[in-house]
C-alpha cells in the first residue's frame, strides 16, 4: 500500500512538474497591452521598473484602437530584448526614458507627439520646456495608475522639481491656493507651449487673469494704464510677504512710477501725520496706505468727479 | 514501531490530498497569475472618510481649506474609477475634501475615443488673515452704515468663497476629427476689506457671477494639427454700487463720497484658429490668429452730467503668432517666432468730468489702447560630450496711446533686447546643469513731456518702472548630480542685476540673488528621505522727494529738499529662507510612515530716509510659517486600512500694519500675528 501511494504520489508530482514545464515554454502571452509580451516576460511589477499599473490609465485601455503597444513608445529594441553575446551589460531600448537617458530629449518627445502633437500641445515645439530639453517624462509619470502632475493636489510638486524659487514664493503669506491643489500651476500656464508669452493659458497675462478675476476688466470711465497693460507690472502671482501678491509694499510701489507733486512723494514712516492725511506718515504707509483713499485702484466707472473722486476714489 | 492500518490509510490519504493539491496548484497557477495582473492593470478605486480637529480659531491653516474654527471636521474623499473593458467606458467620480468648505466633486463619463463629458463642481474659501472689529452695519449689502452699531461693535469674519460649476464634452467625428465644448458658471461672495477717503471703514459686498463658454473644433493629423474655435465670458456684479449712510467721507471732505462705483460687468466673444504643420520630420510652423471684441455697458451708478447712461466701453483685440523650428544639419536646431497683439481701446472718448482747467485732468476718460510686439530667434548646437549651446535674442516692444493732459512720466514706447547664452549638458548618467549668461536692455521713445492742462508744463522727474530704461544681466547655473546609485543632488544659483535710468527720480538699480539645493536618498528598498534649501535676495533702490513743484520742468532743484520735505531713498529688500526636509517610509509590510517639516522666513526691509521731523521710518517686517506634519497608514486587510495625520503650524509676524491703525469710524482691524494651530486626523480608506 505504502509502494503504491508513493507511485501514484511520484506519478502527480511528475505531471505537475511537466505540466509547469509546459507553462514555461509556452510562448509568453500579453499581459496588459496588446503586443506586450515582449516586454512583460522580463518586465512585471517586481521589476526595478515595474510597467504594469498603465493598464490603468488610459494609455492601458486596449478597446480604444489607438492605445499603443510597449514598443511604439520604447522601439523595437532588438538588442535590448534579445542581448548579443558579445555584450557584457544587456543594451539599453531604442528609446528609455530616464531622466538620464542617453537618448536625444527631442526623439523621446517624438514618441509621445506622435500621437500627442494636437490640441493643447500644438505649440511644444516653439516652447521655452523644449528649447530646454525638458522631456515629456520629465514631467509625466506614464506607467503609474495616476500621473501625479494630472493630479491638482500633486502637481505642483512635479513643478517645483525644477521650478525652485516659486516653490519658495507660494509658501509666502499672499499666494494662491496653490499648496491646497485649488489653483495650480496648468490653471494659468500651459506647460506644453502657447502662441502667447509666458506659456500663459491665454494669449496674454492680463487675459489669463482675467478668467478668475474678470472684475478688474473694465473698461472703465477712469482707467490705471499700467492695470490694463500687465498685472504682473504691480502682483507676483507666485507669491509675496504684501498683502494682495503686490511685489512692494505701497506706497513704495506707487512710488516706484508716480511723480513727486502734491503728496505723491511723501515719506512713508510709522509715526507722524494722521490716518486721514496724506501728509509724510501714517496716513500714506499704515492699513492700505495709498489705497486708504485710492480704494478703486484697479478703475472706476463713477461718472461724477466732485472732488478729484476720479483719482480711483470712488 | 509499526503503524497502524488506520494511520496507514490517512498517510496514503495525506499524501494524495497533497498530490492532488499540486495538480490543482497547476492547473490554477496561471489563473491566480491572471487575477493578480488584473488587479495590478486594471483601475482601482478608493473611498476612505474619518475626522480631523482643530485645535484652534485660525485665519491661517486653514485660509484656502475652510478649517479655520476649533472643532471636529469631516474627513471624506472618493476616487472611482472604472473600465468596461469590452467597450474602453470610463466612468470616474472624484471628491476631494468632500466635508469641509474646500470641497470638489466630479464626474466623469467617456467612451475612450469616441466621445466623454464631465461635470465639476468646486468650492474655494478664502479667508482674509485679518478680523475686523467694527460699528459698521449692512456689511454684506450695497447700503452700509457707519457707526451703525453700538460701542464697541462686533468681529467681523473677512471671507470671500468660490462656488464654481464646471461642464464640458467632447465628441470625435472621424478618427483625426475631435469637437469640445466646456463651460464655467462661477458665483464669487463675500466681504473683502474696503474704505474710503476719509478713513472709514467698509466693506466690499463681494457679489459676482462670473460665465466662461469654449467650443472647439480641433484636427490631429500626421503633420497638420489646427484647433479652431469660440471663447466668450460674461461677468456681472449683482452690487455694482455702494452707498454709505454717515462717516467721516460724508462730511469731512467736501464730498459726499457716496455712491461708490464697484467694478461693472463685462462681456467678450473670441474666435481664434492655431495650429501647426510639420514640412517634415525637422521643421515645423505653428501659427495662431485671434480675435475679440469685448464690451463694457454697465448702467452708471450715479448721473453723468455728459447725458451718457453708459460708458460703452468697447475693446478689440486681434492676436497672431507666427513661429518656425527647423534642424538645417543633424546637430544644429533653429528656432524662430514672432506675436503681435493690438489691443485697440474704441471706448468713445467723452468729458466726464468737466474739471477746471487749472486742474491736472482734462475731465474725459482714457481709453488705452496697447499694442505688443514679442520675438526672438534662437540657434541650439549640439557639441561633444553631451553638450549643447544655445544662443538666441528676443525682443520685446509695446506701444501706448498717450493722452494729452498726464501727470505720470510716460512714453510711447518701450523696446527690450535680450541676447543669451547657455551651455547645457543634458544627457550624462551622472553630472548635469547648464550655466547661461543673460543681457537685457530696455530703452524706448522720448519721454513725453508731462503737462497740466494748458500745456504747462509738468512734473518731469520720475522714470516709472515698467518704462525705465534699464539694463539687465543675469547668471544662472543649474548642477544635478547623481552623486550615487542612492544620492542625488541638484543646485541652482541666479544672479541678477538691474540699472535704470531716464529720469533723475525713482528705481535707481537692484539685484537678486537666488540660491537652491535639493538632495534626495534612498536610504533603502524601504525608506527615503529629501531635503531641500532655497534663499532669496531681491533689492530695488528708490530714489524719490518729498512735495516737489508741479510745474518742474523735470529739474530736481524743484525738490525741496529740505528738513520737512526731504530727498529721500528706500533701500528695498526681501530676503526668503525656506527649506523643507521630509522622510517617508515602510518599517513593515503593513505600516507606512512618515514625516516633513517645512519652513519659510521672510523679511522684508525699506530703509527709507531721511524722513521729516516726527514721522519714524518703516521698520522691517518678518513672517515666520512652519508646518510639522506626519503621516502614518496601518493595513487592516488587504484592501483597507487606517491613515492618520498630524499637523503642527505655526505662523508669526511683527508686520506693524494693522497695530496702531484706527479707522476714522473707530474701526480697528486685528491682524492675528501669532497663530499656532494642531491639526489630528484620522480616516478608515477601503480600496476597490
Amino acid at each position: 500500500m505504502k509502494t503504491t501511494t508513493l507511485a501514484l504520489a511520484a506519478i502527480l508530482a511528475a505531471l505537475f512538474a511537466a505540466s509547469a514545464a509546459a507553462q514555461d515554454k509556452a510562448p509568453p502571452k500579453d499581459l496588459v497591452l496588446t503586443g506586450d509580451a515582449r516586454c512583460t516576460r522580463c518586465h512585471d511589477e517586481n521589476d526595478d521598473y515595474p510597467v504594469l499599473a498603465i493598464g490603468k490609465t488610459k494609455h492601458g485601455t486596449r478597446a480604444d484602437a489607438r492605445t499603443p503597444t510597449c514598443t511604439s513608445c520604447h522601439g523595437q529594441s532588438e538588442t535590448h530584448v534579445n542581448k548579443p553575446a558579445n555584450a557584457t551589460e544587456r543594451p539599453k531600448p531604442d528609446r528609455y526614458f530616464a531622466k538620464n537617458s542617453k537618448v536625444p530629449p527631442e526623439e523621446r518627445n517624438q514618441a509621445c507627439l506622435a500621437c500627442h502633437q494636437g490640441g493643447k500641445r500644438t505649440h511644444w515645439q516653439m516652447s521655452a520646456h523644449a528649447s530646454r530639453d525638458v522631456t515629456c517624462a520629465s514631467c509625466h509619470t506614464v506607467h503609474a495608475g495616476q500621473d501625479p502632475v494630472r493630479v491638482k493636489l500633486t502637481q505642483p510638486d512635479v513643478c517645483f522639481q525644477c521650478h525652485k524659487q516659486q516653490r519658495a514664493e507660494i509658501r509666502r503669506p499672499s499666494r494662491h491656493p496653490t499648496l491646497e491643489g485649488k489653483v495650480v500651476c496648468s490653471d494659468c500656464h500651459n506647460p506644453h507651449g502657447t502662441a502667447g508669452e509666458k506659456q500663459l493659458a491665454r494669449d496674454s497675462v492680463n487675459e489669463t487673469c482675467y478668467t478668475c478675476h474678470m472684475e478688474k476688466r473694465g473698461p472703465f470711465v477712469r482707467t490705471h494704464q499700467p492695470v490694463q497693460e500687465n498685472c504682473a507690472i504691480c502682483h507676483n502671482p507666485h507669491g509675496s510677504v504684501n498683502d494682495n501678491l503686490l511685489r512692494t509694499r505701497a506706497p513704495f510701489l506707487c512710488q516706484s512710477c508716480h511723480e513727486p507733486t502734491s503728496h505723491r512723494g511723501n515719506v512713508a514712516g510709522v509715526t507722524g501725520g494722521s490716518n486721514a492725511s496724506n501728509s509724510s506718515g501714517i496716513g500714506i504707509t499704515l492699513a492700505r496706505a495709498c489705497l486708504n483713499c485710492h480704494t478703486n485702484i484697479h478703475g472706476t466707472n463713477n461718472p461724477k468727479d466732485v472732488t478729484n473722486e476720479r483719482t480711483f476714489r470712488r | 514501531m509499526s503503524e497502524p492500518s488506520g494511520g496507514k490509510t490517512r498517510g496514503a490519504l495525506r499524501l494524495a490530498a497533497v498530490a492532488a493539491a499540486l495538480a490543482a496548484a497547476g492547473a490554477s497557477w496561471a489563473d491566480e497569475r491572471d487575477d493578480e495582473i488584473a488587479k495590478l492593470a486594471k483601475p482601482s478605486s478608493e473611498v476612505s472618510i474619518g475626522a480631523g480637529s482643530v485645535s484652534d480659531d485660525n485665519t491661517r491653516f486653514g485660509q484656502y481649506s475652510g478649517m479655520t474654527k476649533d472643532r471636529l471636521y469631516m474627513l471624506f474623499d472618493i476616487n472611482y474609477r472604472s473600465r468596461d473593458d469590452a467597450t474602453g467606458s470610463w466612468l470616474n467620480v472624484t471628491g476631494r475634501n468632500l466635508g469641509l468648505d474646500s470641497r470638489e466633486l466630479r464626474l466623469e463619463q467617456s467612451r475612450q475615443g469616441n466621445w466623454g463629458y464631465y461635470v465639476d463642481f468646486s468650492q474655494t474659501p478664502r479667508y482674509s488673515p485679518y478680523t475686523a472689529l467694527t460699528r459698521l452695519v449692512g456689511y454684506d449689502s450695497s447700503t452700509q452704515t457707519v457707526n451703525g452699531a453700538p460701542a464697541p461693535g462686533t468681529p467681523v469674519e473677512l471671507k470671500t468663497e468660490r462656488k464654481t460649476l464646471n461642464a464640458g464634452l467632447n465628441k470625435y467625428l472621424a478618427s483625426r476629427w475631435e469637437v469640445k465644448f466646456d463651460t464655467r458658471y462661477e458665483e464669487k461672495t463675500g466681504r473683502r476689506l474696503y474704505g474710503r477717503t476719509g478713513t472709514d471703514f467698509l466693506v466690499d459686498p463681494i457679489d459676482y457671477r462670473t460665465t466662461l463658454y469654449e467650443a472647439t473644433v480641433g484636427y490631429a493629423g500626421d503633420k497638420l494639427q489646427v484647433n479652431g474655435g469660440y471663447f466668450g465670458s460674461n461677468f456681472v456684479n449683482n452690487k455694482p454700487r455702494l452707498d454709505v449712510v454717515g462717516g467721516t467721507g460724508a462730511v469731512g471732505f467736501g464730498a459726499p463720497f457716496t455712491p461708490i462705483a464697484l467694478p461693472p460687468g463685462n462681456q467678450s466673444n473670441q474666435f481664434n484658429i492655431g495650429g501647426g504643420y510639420s514640412l517634415s520630420p525637422t521643421t515645423r510652423a505653428t501659427f495662431k490668429y485671434a480675435y475679440t471684441h469685448q464690451t463694457q455697458n454697465d448702467t452708471f451708478i450715479d448721473t453723468s452730467t455728459t447725458g451718457r447712461t453708459t460708458l460703452g466701453g468697447v475693446v478689440d483685440t486681434t492676436f497672431g503668432q507666427v513661429g518656425l523650428v527647423m534642424k538645417p544639419t543633424k546637430d544644429l536646431s533653429l528656432l524662430a517666432d514672432l506675436k503681435h497683439e493690438n489691443r485697440d481701446d474704441k471706448t468713445p472718448v467723452v468729458d466726464y468730468f468737466n474739471v477746471s482747467t487749472t486742474t491736472t485732468a482734462t475731465g474725459v476718460n482714457e481709453p488705452r489702447t496697447i499694442h505688443s510686439t514679442l520675438g526672438k530667434v534662437e540657434g541650439t548646437y549640439q557639441l561633444p560630450a553631451a553638450t549643447r549651446l544655445t544662443a538666441g535674442v528676443d525682443y520685446d516692444q509695446r506701444r501706448r496711446n498717450t493722452s494729452d493732459v498726464h501727470i505720470v512720466s510716460y512714453r510711447e514706447t518701450t523696446q527690450e533686447w535680450t541676447g543669451r547664452v547657455e551651455l547645457r549638458r543634458a544627457m550624462s548618467e551622472t553630472l548635469n546643469g547648464s550655466i547661461g549668461y543673460f543681457h537685457s536692455r530696455r530703452g524706448g521713445s522720448d519721454w513725453q513731456t508731462t503737462t497740466v492742462v494748458g500745456g504747462v508744463a509738468g512734473s518731469n522727474l520720475l522714470q516709472p518702472i515698467y518704462l525705465a530704461d534699464r539694463d539687465r544681466d543675469k547668471v544662472r547655473l543649474t548642477v544635478g548630480w547623481n552623486a550615487t546609485e542612492k544620492l542625488d543632488l541638484q543646485g541652482r544659483v541666479e544672479v541678477a542685476k538691474d540699472e535704470y535710468g531716464g529720469r533723475t527720480l525713482g528705481t535707481q538699480d537692484g539685484n537678486a540673488q537666488f540660491y537652491s539645493l535639493d538632495a534626495a536618498y534612498r536610504l533603502s528598498d524601504n525608506w527615503s528621505f529629501t531635503a531641500w534649501l532655497s534663499r532669496d535676495d531681491t533689492r530695488a533702490n528708490l530714489l524719490d522727494c518729498a512735495n516737489a513743484a508741479t510745474s518742474n520742468s523735470g529739474q530736481i532743484g524743484a525738490c525741496p529738499d529740505t528738513t520737512a520735505d526731504p530727498i529721500w531713498r528706500a533701500h528695498l529688500r526681501n530676503v526668503g529662507n525656506a527649506l523643507g526636509v521630509g522622510i517617508k517610509g515602510k518599517p513593515h509590510g503593513k505600516v507606512e510612515l512618515g514625516a516633513d517639516f517645512q519652513l519659510s522666513n521672510d523679511r522684508a526691509e525699506f530703509r527709507n530716509g531721511p524722513t521729516p521731523p516726527g514721522v519714524t521710518a518703516v521698520p522691517d517686517t518678518k513672517y515666520n510659517r512652519s508646518v510639522t506634519r506626519l503621516t502614518g497608514r496601518y493595513l487592516l486587510e488587504k484592501n483597507s486600512g487606517i491613515r492618520v495625520q498630524y499637523v503642527h503650524d505655526r505662523f508669526s509676524t511683527n508686520d506693524w500694519t494693522w497695530d496702531t491703525w484706527t479707522y476714522a469710524d473707530g474701526t480697528r482691524i486685528l491682524p492675528n500675528s501669532q497663530q499656532t494651530v494642531n491639526f489630528i486626523g484620522a480616516s478608515y480608506y477601503y480600496n476597490f
